[in-house]
């Protein structure tokens, strides 16, 4: 599935003095079958630039391209054209486990299905079908999701986006307040939705998180666009300049380089490479 | 969203920003009446009315409320103008002796017309007053003000201090809650809900999965915030003091004179039925 | 050193149903820094309001220097401490940042002439004077807590309480909160600092960690200590500290023998 972004540039509250500009000139293309991570700091322009992707937002000038069908001021998009746009897209948003609202799991997580195809004839199945790969099983169906804890809610809001079978799935700060075990299964579970052939686009603070699971990062400050590249390429250079955190295997590293030790940082990603390197380097 | 909608407080420092809220508040109630008495002739009426208009223009250009934005509000009632000018054809007014037209039964008169001008002129001005209170006094201060007004209540057992702490808590947190509005909003219309353009029946449905979850959401903040006034100390039974402190001023005195003086001066034409317009034009409506 | 809050053999139930804190005993001294930590679930929140009185045990006791804390007096240990919540914006109760620093002054009958000068004053040691007249749709998470910091200093309290109070915050409120605990902890020496965490490596900066798991005490020790256990708090969903996981992994391939608990000290003993 196709995604271009053609100098794209957006702004809060145009020709009024509240005027925000927080998107300039974007040009990009997200890659198939990859998961890319987005990543600046929080006002850099991030969240905006996915919620073009599925037009929650229409580009104040330039195109946004999702499947042939165009995002931008010219063409007006309404009812069903607007569910074509959305259908393919998952979003999960942060704090999804606030979007619940049905009365029982399995009717919450069929809402997306029924709205974006009223006659699918078999709704039931796949909800049943995407709470087993969120690892709920049927003794969640008739639960109220207001009854659930927070982590079993999250997954209830994941399989209610699954459930409408989106080829792109959108991930605003999925690790946000979750320690690391949390976080790693939560990510161990896109991982494995990635696997069925889900593109995968990450907002993320988390930069340990960006270089464990990404393919591809887009840096972002102040609404442009920075770099783009491999999380290993970027990750151990001096990102603090574009107001990133260092992962702390390379803070490691650039200590280490500091101190005049000679190691190649292109094969370091973890301690257990770290350590080789090390040791290869006695 | 950034519209300057009827209420919102537009942080300029003007000299009417600058004023007591109080004041601000007797003032609005003081020119609310002068602009509701009713009078003899139409030409009264409407030299009076013209007379408030023009103070009131004069008020929203000291405190730079635009008079587009008052206008923009019109947008909201244009519904009651229709509806009034029919009553008004249909039901004209007692009195009426002016006909424009007339088929069969059926006698359109000036005064249909006259009436409904009359009313929505008011209600402009009404708009227009209620609007520079609002934009000229933050929602804190208008709390301040009104919880002035309603000390003596007291007396009477009511909870003065504990409605102006909740709603000043409510009005701290309107923008938390449309924020969290707007996440759900987007939440849901990425699940496929179209609010704008769908059938009813999926407007119903957009409608309840963005009301549930800001219920859910407001319980969970309320109990956040149940646990946050007590850790501070707060205690609704116990004395507290107040840092903001609201300051009567001499130019306030002087405001609220003059206000008087303009109200009073309405009340006396309305009280003698002195139709100063007929005097000078005998042949005036 | 005498115990400024003492825990004496604690139940805690919400509607009387499963127990979410079990037989608790636990004594903090007067300036200590501790961190509680468990998994989701734990109790650690339940825990941490309990023991500035924001809950009240249904079994056992809470002390306050020795006093027994119930509802009539909990007053005493309500103007002695603060709480710092999760959520930045839940606990913003001013309009604007000077009537959110007042709010706890009111609440202490402060005369309001005298409010100004110790709101700037706060307001200044927390680094929000140039923040004084925004409201908080305005701020970013890290300077609403530091707003909400600004408010409980002014009050002088002796003990405060953070509840997971970096969880919301991005890398970089999550930097300038710790650094500005760090000072806090500097400046007021006998601040009794208690901070509830799933995040390991804040809880490596206390003197003491006191493990939670189903509501039961596991470990109560100095960091290293309890981080030694590196299997029992997997098996707890816990996972150790970034640093010392790395120490382990070095000394396991006899790089260095014995664990060294600052990223400095570390990389200069490798570089030997």
């Amino acid at each position: 599935m196709q995604i271009k972004f053609d100098h794209v540039s957006f702004s809060y509250n145009p020709n009024t003095p509240f005027q925000v500009d927080a998107l300039k000139d974007i040009n990009l293309e997200f890659f198939e079958n990859n998961v890319t991570a987005i990543v600046g700091r929080t006002g850099s322009g991030k969240s905006t630039l996915t919620e073009l992707i599925n037009k929650l937002l229409t580009p104040t000038s330039g195109r946004v391209v999702v499947n042939n069908l165009v995002n931008d001021k010219k063409v007006k998009v309404k009812g069903k054209k607007m569910k074509a746009f959305r259908k393919d897209i998952g979003f999960l948003f942060q704090f999804s486990e606030h979007q619940l609202f049905e009365d029982s799991v399995i009717k919450d997580v069929m809402f997306g299905i029924k709205s974006y195809y009223p006659k699918h004839p078999n709704p039931l199945a796949l909800a049943k079908q995407s709470l087993s790969l969120v690892g709920l099983d049927e003794t969640f169906y008739e639960r109220s999701p207001f009854d659930l804890s927070g982590g079993e809610k999250k997954r209830v809001a994941i399989a209610g986006v699954l459930a409408y079978q989106p080829k792109v799935l959108i991930l605003d700060e999925p690790t946000a307040g979750l320690d690391n075990k949390g976080k790693k299964e939560i990510m161990d579970l896109f991982m494995k939705i990635h696997q069925t052939g889900v593109a995968i686009i990450l907002v993320s603070h988390d930069m340990d998180v960006v270089l464990e699971y990404a393919d591809q990062m887009v840096v972002i400050d102040n609404g442009e666009i920075e770099r783009i590249g491999k999380p290993k390429e970027i990750l151990k250079e001096d990102v603090e300049q574009y107001n990133l955190e260092t992962p702390n295997i390379y803070k490691v590293v650039h200590l280490l380089k500091r101190h005049g030790k000679k190691i190649d940082e292109n094969k370091i990603t973890d301690i257990a490479s770290l350590i080789k390197e090390l040791k290869n380097n006695g | 969203m950034d519209k300057n909608i009827l209420g919102k407080y537009v942080p300029y420092n003007t000299a009417i920003h600058r004023l007591d809220p109080r004041m601000k508040i007797l003032g609005m109630i003081m020119l609310i009446v002068s602009i509701f008495l009713s009078f003899g002739s139409w030409t009264l009426v409407f030299t009076l009315s013209g007379i408030n208009a023009s103070l009131i223009f004069i008020l929203m250009l000291i405190s730079k409320v635009r008079l587009r934005d008052l206008i923009y509000q019109l947008r909201s009632i244009w519904i009651l103008v229709i509806i009034l000018m029919i009553i008004n054809i249909f039901l004209p007014p007692i009195n009426s002796e002016h006909i424009i037209a007339e088929w069969g039964n059926f006698k359109l008169y000036a005064e249909s017309f006259l009436q409904s001008a009359k009313i929505i002129l008011r209600l402009l001005e009404m708009f227009g007053v209620a609007m520079i209170l609002t934009a000229t006094t933050t929602p804190q201060q208008l709390t301040y003000g009104f919880s002035f007004f309603i000390k003596p209540l007291k007396k009477i057992k009511f909870p003065v201090e504990e409605v102006a702490m909740t709603i000043s808590i409510a009005l701290r947190f309107i923008p938390t809650l449309l924020e969290e509005t707007d996440r759900i909003y987007k939440a849901q219309a990425s699940r496929g809900i179209d609010f704008k353009h769908g059938s009813i029946k999926d407007k119903f449905k957009g409608i309840i999965s963005l009301i549930i979850p800001l219920f859910v959401s407001s319980f969970a903040m309320s109990d956040d915030l149940a646990f946050a006034l007590e850790a501070r100390g707060y205690n609704p039974k116990a004395k507290r003091t107040q840092y903001r402190q609201l300051r009567w001023k001499m130019c306030d005195t002087i405001v609220l004179i003059l206000v008087i003086l303009y109200m009073a001066a309405f009340i006396t034409l309305f009280a003698m039925k002195f139709d100063f317009m007929k005097q000078i034009f005998p042949l005036s409506w | 050193m005498k115990p400024i809050l003492k825990l004496e053999n604690v139940n805690y139930s919400y509607n009387n149903k499963v127990n979410v804190l079990t037989d608790i005993n636990l004594s903090i001294n007067s300036g200590e820094d501790v961190a509680i930590i468990g998994h989701n679930g734990s109790g650690k929140s339940t825990l941490g309001k309990l023991l500035i009185s924001l809950l009240k045990p249904k079994q056992g006791q809470l002390l306050f220097n020795g006093v027994v804390i119930d509802n009539k007096n909990d007053n005493l240990i309500r103007e002695k401490s603060g709480m710092v919540f999760q959520n930045p914006d839940n606990q913003f109760i001013g309009v604007t940042v000077k009537d959110d620093i007042a709010f706890g002054l009111e609440n202490k009958c402060v005369p309001h002439q005298d409010m100004d000068k110790i709101i700037n004053e706060y307001a200044a040691k927390m680094g929000v004077s140039h923040l004084l007249e925004k409201e908080p749709a305005n701020l970013s998470g890290g300077q609403k807590q530091r707003v909400a910091l600004a408010g409980i200093l002014a009050m002088l309290p002796d003990i405060i309480v953070f509840d997971e109070a970096l969880a919301m915050l991005d890398p970089r409120g999550k930097n300038d909160i710790t650094n500005l605990i760090q000072t806090i902890k500097k400046d007021n020496p006998h601040l009794t600092i208690i901070r509830i965490t799933h995040n390991l490596d804040e809880a490596f900066q206390s003197d003491k960690v006191i493990v939670l798991s189903k509501g039961k005490i596991v470990f109560n020790d100095t960091p290293i200590n309890v981080f030694k256990h590196e299997d029992e708090l997997k098996a707890l969903g816990l996972q150790t500290p970034f640093l010392i996981e790395l120490n382990q992994a070095l000394i396991k391939e006899g790089i260095i023998h014995q664990a060294i608990y600052s990223l400095d000290e570390l990389v200069k003993k490798i570089c030997k």
